[in-house]
C-alpha cells in the first residue's frame, strides 16, 4: 500500500499529538508546586492577549 | 500625558454617528449626512490640531490593541519593519470612516512610533471614566442636536446611548490555560495588575464564548465596573461583534464558582478494572465546598472562609493526592484530574 504525501503527514502528525499528550501526562503525574508569581505572570498574559486570539 | 476628554467623548458619538440610520432617499445620502455630522462634531468638539491628533492616537491605540501586533504594543522595541502592515488593513469600517474625515493617511505602513504611542496611551484610556451627561454636552454645544434631530433621538434611545455612557458590567473569557493559574483566581486576597490596558467585552455571551472556544480549563471573568472605566471599541474595532471595551485598572475578584473532576488516586490510572475509577465532580465557592461521587453526594462542608476555600483548591487542584472523609465516615484519597476546570469569577475593577 502506497501512502499519500497528505496521508503521510497526517500520520505524522496523529503520532506527534499522542506523544505530546504522553509527555503532558507524564509531567503532570505527582502533581506540581504551586508557584503564585508564575501563575499571576500567565493570567496577567493571557489577559493580555486579544479576545479573538 | 493627560487624558482629552473631549476627543473621547468623541469617540463615543462617532461610533453612535457610525449606527445612525438617517433614513434619506438613498444609501449615498445618509452616507453624505453621516459624514457632514462627523465633521460638525469634529470643527465643534475639536478646533486645534492638538485635539484631533489626540482624538487619532486614542483610536489607533485601540485598532493596534484589538487587531495590530498585540506583543508589539507591549513591548515596541520588538517591532518588524519588514512585517509591518499599512494601517488600513486591521481598521474597522467605523475607523476608516472617522479617519477619512480627519483626513489621516492611512495607506501609510504602521510605524514602531505608532506602537509605543499606544503603550503609552492605553493604560490611560483603558482607564478612562466619563459621565453620559459629559458626552450629551458635547454633542449638546456642536449643535446637532437642533440640526440632525433623527441623530439626537438615535443616541438617546437606541442601544448606543448605553456606550455613551460607558457600561457598568465588563466581562471576559480565557481557555486553556493552567490549573495554577485557575488556582491563583482562586486567592481573593490579592488582586492583580491590569493596568496596561486588556480587552474585555460588555456582551456577557461573546466572553463566555472566548471562553468555552479552546481546550480546558474554562475562565469566565464578571467585573463590577461602578465608575464606568474603559474605552469603547466596540464598532470602532474591526472586531465589532466582540462589543469589547478597553479596561485597565486593579482586578480584584470577591467571588467564584469552581468546578473540577477528581478520581481515585490508588487506582490503576489506566482504568482498566471496571467500574473501580469512581469519578468525583468538585464544586467550590468561597463559603462552600461539595464534593460528589458519580451522581451521589459526598462531602459538604458550608460556611468556611475564601482563604479556607482557597487553600483546599491549592491542594487539590496542584496534582498531588488528597483526602477528605465522605458523609458516610470513608476516607477518600483522591487525585485532581489535570485540566478539567471551569469557573466563572465575579469581582471588580479598582
Amino acid at each position: 500500500m502506497k501512502l499519500t504525501k497528505a496521508q503521510i503527514k497526517q500520520i505524522i502528525k496523529e503520532e506527534l499529538e499522542q506523544v505530546m499528550r504522553e509527555i503532558e501526562d507524564e509531567e503532570q503525574m505527582g502533581g506540581f508546586d504551586y508557584d503564585e508569581e508564575a501563575a499571576e505572570a500567565e493570567l496577567q498574559a493571557k489577559l493580555a492577549e486579544p479576545m479573538h486570539q | 500625558m493627560e487624558l482629552d476628554k473631549k476627543a473621547l467623548a468623541v469617540t463615543r458619538l462617532v461610533a453612535a454617528i457610525y449606527e445612525w440610520d438617517p433614513r434619506g432617499p438613498s444609501s449615498a445620502s445618509d452616507e453624505w449626512d453621516k459624514e457632514k455630522a462627523v465633521k460638525q462634531l469634529i470643527d465643534s468638539a475639536l478646533p486645534s490640531e492638538q485635539s484631533r491628533q489626540n482624538l487619532i492616537d486614542m483610536v489607533l491605540a485601540m485598532t493596534l490593541l484589538t487587531s495590530g501586533n498585540v506583543a508589539t504594543v507591549r513591548d515596541p522595541s520588538s517591532f518588524d519593519p519588514k512585517k509591518s502592515k499599512q494601517l488600513y488593513t486591521i481598521l474597522s469600517s467605523a475607523s476608516k470612516y472617522l479617519f477619512n474625515c480627519l483626513r489621516v493617511p492611512y495607506h501609510q505602513k504602521i510605524t514602531q512610533e505608532n506602537y509605543a504611542a499606544a503603550k503609552k496611551l492605553l493604560p490611560i484610556i483603558g482607564s478612562s471614566s466619563m459621565l453620559e451627561s459629559e458626552v450629551y454636552s458635547v454633542f449638546s454645544k456642536s449643535g446637532l442636536a437642533s440640526t440632525k434631530p433623527t441623530l439626537a433621538k438615535h443616541i438617546d434611545t437606541s442601544p448606543a446611548k448605553a456606550g455613551i455612557g460607558g457600561y457598568d458590567q465588563l466581562h471576559r473569557g480565557l481557555s486553556n490555560v493552567s490549573d495554577a493559574m485557575v488556582i491563583r483566581i482562586t486567592n481573593l486576597d490579592k488582586s492583580w495588575d491590569m493596568s496596561r490596558g486588556v480587552s474585555t467585552s460588555r456582551n456577557y455571551a461573546s466572553a463566555k464564548g472566548f471562553s468555552m472556544k479552546e481546550g480546558t480549563n474554562h475562565v469566565l471573568f464578571s467585573f463590577d465596573n461602578p465608575t464606568k472605566k474603559g474605552f469603547n471599541a466596540l464598532r470602532m474595532s474591526k472586531y465589532g461583534k466582540e462589543e469589547e471595551v478597553v479596561l485597565s485598572g486593579v482586578a480584584q475578584i470577591d467571588n467564584y464558582q469552581l468546578t473540577f473532576y477528581a478520581e481515585d488516586a490508588d487506582i490503576d490510572p489506566n482504568g482498566t478494572g471496571f467500574g473501580r475509577n469512581s469519578e468525583y465532580a468538585i464544586q467550590i465557592t468561597p463559603q462552600m465546598i461539595f464534593v460528589r461521587k458519580g451522581l451521589r453526594p459526598f462531602f459538604v462542608k458550608n460556611d468556611i472562609s475564601g482563604q479556607e476555600a482557597h487553600l483546599f483548591i491549592k491542594e487539590a487542584m496542584s496534582g498531588k493526592p488528597f483526602s477528605i472523609t465522605g458523609k458516610d465516615g470513608t476516607e477518600a484519597k483522591l487525585v485532581c484530574k489535570p485540566k478539567t476546570a471551569s469557573i466563572e469569577a465575579f469581582g471588580s475593577i479598582k
